[in-house]
């Protein structure tokens, strides 16, 4: 009596084990991330690749930070100045972080195709800004 | 005997049980991408970067190095020595993507911008809270400055993450 009941457990356990891998396949990456793309594609709350207005945003790289450093030495020097005169808690940080991102919506609360990303600035305070979409 | 079988095809399922769960889990547990490794290097002055996700925490850190002991002048070897250089010129960022079946590229989870530093190290990091279950990779950016910037990305492996 016990016996039918227990292969039962083991095949839907063997099944979960089975359509998980199988899931995980077909996810599986084509190729491996390019940081030289001008464009990127950001992930929604969810995790997918975000929509707005029913349409893939891509934004630009340099918007998020760029990939080549941008300030000379010099001119970062002077930042971490100003951002350890600025700031009430001293970070070391001069550029911001992002992680997080949402459709903009206009005061009537329609999205206008663009992008608002949850910041923390150098400071450590949090902050929404808005990245232009560059999706046609 | 009938008893002894029975404990035996009881012990073969939870097995399967705790290794399919076990599977199950595998992407939640300890994980971590790292690369490592010589980014540039012109002989007088190399780039060497470490980009890692672990645990959570995404970090990246980059060294100046060079070939050349700077006191004894002992033999030369390859990116063997630390270089110091003056604050600022050191800069380094990373990048967390995650994989997007459902458009077939890589989409940005989470960034930490240039920070820049000095000596002949400098590192950064901060704890992410990921962008839910998928592949996951990360991306490490180190340059050193040196009459223009030096340096070049680092992309490790992508793993399945649970979060």
């Amino acid at each position: 009596m016990r016996s039918p009941v227990l292969a039962g457990v083991a095949i839907a356990a063997l099944s979960v084990g089975v359509g998980l891998a199988a899931s995980r396949s077909t996810e599986e990456p084509m190729h491996v991330p390019n940081p030289a793309a001008e464009e990127v594609m950001l992930a929604d709350r969810f995790g997918n690749a975000l929509r707005c207005r029913g349409r893939f945003v891509l934004v630009r790289r340099s918007d998020l930070g760029g990939s080549v450093p941008t300030m000379t030495p010099d001119q970062a020097v002077q930042s971490q100045t100003r951002a350890r005169l600025g700031y009430p808690v001293a970070t070391g940080r001069i550029s911001p972080s992002f992680e997080g991102f949402s459709c903009a919506k206009n005061a009537r609360g329609v999205e206008t195709g663009d992008v608002v990303a949850h910041v923390t600035e150098p400071s450590g305070r949090a902050s929404m800004r808005t990245l232009e979409s560059t999706s046609d | 005997m009938k008893r002894h079988r029975a404990g035996s095809r009881l012990r073969a399922i939870a097995f399967v049980c705790v290794v399919v769960l076990a599977g199950m889990a595998g992407g939640a547990g300890a994980h971590s991408l790292i690369e490592a490794g010589n980014i540039y290097d012109s002989g007088n002055q190399c780039v060497w970067g470490f980009t890692s996700q672990q645990h959570a925490y995404n970090s990246a850190i980059t060294r100046s190095l060079t070939n050349e002991m700077p006191i004894f002048q002992l033999p030369r070897t390859a990116c063997a020595y630390a270089n110091p250089r003056p604050n600022g010129y050191l800069a380094t960022r990373w990048e967390s993507l995650k994989w997007g079946p459902n458009v077939g590229r890589w989409i940005m989870c989470g960034t930490q911008g240039f920070e820049y530093g000095g000596g002949s190290e400098h590192g950064i990091g901060r704890p992410t809270t990921g962008c839910g279950a998928g592949y996951y990779a990360l991306v490490g950016s180190h340059y050193v400055y040196n009459g223009g910037w030096l340096g070049g990305h680092l992309v490790t492996g992508y793993e399945w993450l649970s979060w």
